[in-house]
């Protein structure tokens, strides 16, 4: 009764950040994969009483998901911005096998990060919490735009280089 | 595979224009056939993405990005653009909110519900990996209470139930003890040896002997109990009743009222009483209650459950810890986790071997929780990432594996309970299969080339009446009797001839998962849906009398 609600919502509230990384993967403009998200709970709570709790909630939460992904993929067919089904479906199988790695990846990070210059962190980090505001951003720092497109780009490559190193260090066969 | 190999700095770039939100349309394409047609690229693109949000969160959880972001407070451009963590959190909230508004309306649907016969859509490997949702049929369980509690049982049963385990309708025969047992209509019994109680359904039972307390929350109003001299329906309440081998019937209602029927013999429309709380009957030949003085005390004996439980608890986690530091000693242990985390150290699993190199585990996700008893730890599995790693050097002639586990689901997936990386010659793999049974794999030398692996299984283990209940299991390889063994809390369920006989080892490996699978890329999901709260690893076999100690010395 009134406990499935409060269940749903906490199994949402809980994991709902697993679920938009998901959707990001697929719709990778924010805003997009805002309104996918949207749907996708609305879609959720629709179907919670199809719910078996003794299943993991994400792998559930995510084949509703990748179905909303596919209907807003085709309210937006006219656009060239946007993945073709073939992809989508390709992608969604890379993520699946990928994702036990991720965590992984995610904590190797973190040593990653340490490894970069003070003002190289700092360069990154600013960057993602203006969140897109790279031209305010640039202006603050004196370099041009495209510069500092340039320089997150580069990071960002070196970022993922060094996790791939750690985790073939660690002994993941898959670096 | 005609991949067209790009330039990686070339698909870094159009990733990060993606990313960046700057992608042009002929980008776009140019990036939709290079992930298109080549695997690794699309690898890449995941960890690119990935990676992208990971930073998103760091930076939003960093002061220093705080407090950048509330410099440019002033600049309506970039505030409209800012999309920070805290907005998206007030978001998740609104959500959360409208749901629980809407649940209001949806009630009447929801007391329809029957969740455990659905068919639900589920990720499905279809051959080429792409997950679809498809109808699946779930298998039905019947049972209809779960027992909760035992305390100094004495059974009169071929195979009484397990602590924590569903029970079936069907008859239960305590010779001495006390139990406890949660209806799913939220109706809970305690129950008082010597009994004989049989389950109904959800909302009903039938006591031929026995002395027991219902406690009834509104939502199991109804609740019936059929003694041989009357039946008693319960209104939303809590009460007590005597029933003895013979003789009559004593009911007391500590809260609330209960109607009191006579056996169905004796039937009639008026002849149905309602006793309120404080009162006492005793139920006569005629199938009527009197009022009577029948000392409400008689019952007290089932409140000290709750203490009885409690020092029960305490009594044997001590017990079992006694053991566990003793067996530390113990030179044939190879790695001993005992899942006691040490303060400000949560990431690791130790391994508390006395006077050797610690093989301690590294824990990835999981989370810490109860064990057999509220004051033991142990680690939950739950998500596909969760998992311990370790590292155990050396080749053995003979392995004992042993742990406490309790598998809370089975899934159609193989479920992990040590893996090594891979699947090289003469490594094992010790899981638990979909259907439940446990299964020792090795792969065997290639020149084997009509057997690949040799495979060692047991009947079927973890079955309904198992699921969330703590086991102990143990598998023994042993090279000098050319045998292998399963046991389940210390009784052999499997015994095998050798198929091939090689010596083992373990090297890189994880508990509760598969850290590395085969390729082709593809990473099956075999997390163990559950908990472990004690792991042993021996490079003996260790004798049947040494697995039932061990079983004895933790047993919950």
């Amino acid at each position: 009764m009134d406990d499935s609600a409060a269940q749903f919502v906490r199994l949402w509230t809980r994991f709902q950040p697993e679920v938009r990384r998901y959707v990001f993967m697929l719709v990778p403009r924010e805003s997009d994969a805002e309104d996918v998200l949207q749907e996708t709970s609305a879609r959720l709570w629709e179907k919670y009483g199809d719910y078996d709790p003794q299943r993991p909630f994400v792998a559930w939460a995510i084949g509703f998901a990748y179905v909303e992904v596919q209907k807003w993929r085709q309210r937006q067919a006219r656009e060239r911005l946007v993945f073709s089904d073939e992809l989508l479906a390709q992608l969604d199988a890379t993520i699946a096998a990928e994702s036990p790695l991720l965590e992984v990846r995610r904590r190797a990070l973190d040593g990653c990060l340490n490894k970069l210059g003070e003002k190289e962190r700092q360069l990154l980090l600013d960057r993602y919490a203006e969140h897109g505001a790279i031209k305010q951003e640039a202006a603050r720092v004196r370099i041009s735009v495209h510069k500092l497109y340039y320089a997150i780009e580069k990071l960002r490559s070196r970022l993922l280089a060094c996790i791939d190193t750690t985790l073939r260090k660690e002994g993941w066969q898959h670096g | 595979m005609a991949d067209s190999s790009p330039h990686p700095r070339e698909l870094d770039r159009l990733l990060a224009r993606l990313v960046d939100g700057i992608a042009t349309a002929d980008e776009i394409a140019a990036l939709e056939h290079i992930l298109g047609s080549n695997a690794e690229a699309r690898r890449r693109y995941v960890h690119y993405l990935d990676l992208h949000a990971e930073l998103q969160q760091e930076s939003s959880l960093s002061p220093q990005a705080a407090a950048n972001a509330s410099l440019s407070r002033d600049d309506s451009d970039s505030r409209d653009r800012i999309r920070s963590r805290r907005y998206r959190m007030v978001a998740v909230a609104a959500v959360a909110a409208t749901l629980l508004i809407a649940t209001g309306m949806l009630i009447g649907r929801q007391l329809n519900r029957v969740p455990r016969n659905n068919a639900v859509p589920e990720l499905a490997d279809n051959g080429n990996g792409a997950p679809t949702s498809k109808e699946r049929t779930e298998p039905t369980d019947d049972s209809v209470a779960m027992l909760t509690q035992v305390i100094d049982a004495v059974w009169q049963m071929e195979t009484p139930p397990l602590t924590g385990s569903s029970l079936l309708p069907g008859r239960l025969r305590l010779t001495t003890g006390t139990i406890q047992i949660n209806f799913f209509s939220g109706a809970v019994v305690v129950l008082e040896g010597p009994a004989d109680f049989e389950l109904v359904s959800i909302n009903r039972a039938i006591c031929r002997q026995g002395r027991l307390r219902g406690i009834v929350p509104p939502q199991a109003r109804g609740f019936t109990v059929v003694a041989p001299d009357t039946e008693l329906v319960d209104l939303g309440t809590e009460f007590g009743m005597d029933i003895p081998a013979a003789g009559p019937t004593d009911i007391h209602v500590f809260n609330g009222e209960v109607e009191l029927l006579p056996p169905v013999a004796g039937r009639a429309p008026n002849r149905v009483w309602k006793v309120t709380a404080g009162q006492t009957v005793r139920i006569d030949a005629r199938g009527e209650p009197d009022a009577v003085a029948v000392d409400p005390k008689l019952f007290a004996s089932l409140d000290r459950l709750k203490t009885a439980e409690q020092t029960h608890s305490q009594n044997r986690y001590q017990a079992w810890r006694k053991e566990s530091t003793r067996l530390r000693d113990d030179p044939r242990l190879l790695a001993y986790y005992d899942f006691e985390p040490r303060t400000g150290d949560t990431r690791i699993l130790h391994d508390h071997i006395a006077n050797r190199t610690a093989a301690d585990g590294t824990i990835i996700g999981c989370s810490w929780t109860s064990g057999r008893w509220p004051e033991k730890s142990a680690l939950e599995f739950r998500r596909s990432g969760d998992r311990v790693r370790c590292t155990l050097p050396g080749q053995f002639d003979a392995l004992t594996l042993t742990a406490w586990v309790r598998v809370d689901a089975l899934s159609n997936n193989l479920q992990g309970l040590l893996l090594t990386d891979g699947y090289q010659v003469g490594r094992p793999h010790w899981q638990i299969t979909g259907e439940g049974e446990l299964r020792l794999g090795i792969r065997l030398p290639d020149i084997n080339s009509s057997l690949k692996a040799s495979g060692y299984g047991s009947p079927v283990v973890f079955d309904s009446r198992r699921l969330g209940v703590w086991t102990f299991v143990a598998t023994v390889y042993d090279r000098r009797r050319q045998r292998v063994e399963h046991w389940i809390d210390g009784r052999l369920v499997a015994q095998h001839q050798l198929q091939f006989d090689q010596p083992l080892s373990i090297g890189l490996a994880e508990i509760g998962n598969w850290g590395v699978p085969l390729p082709p890329d593809r990473h099956p999901i075999r997390n163990l849906n559950g908990r472990i709260d004690e792991f042993s690893i021996w490079n003996v076999a260790l004798e049947p009398t040494e697995i039932a100690k061990l079983f004895q010395a933790g047993r919950p």
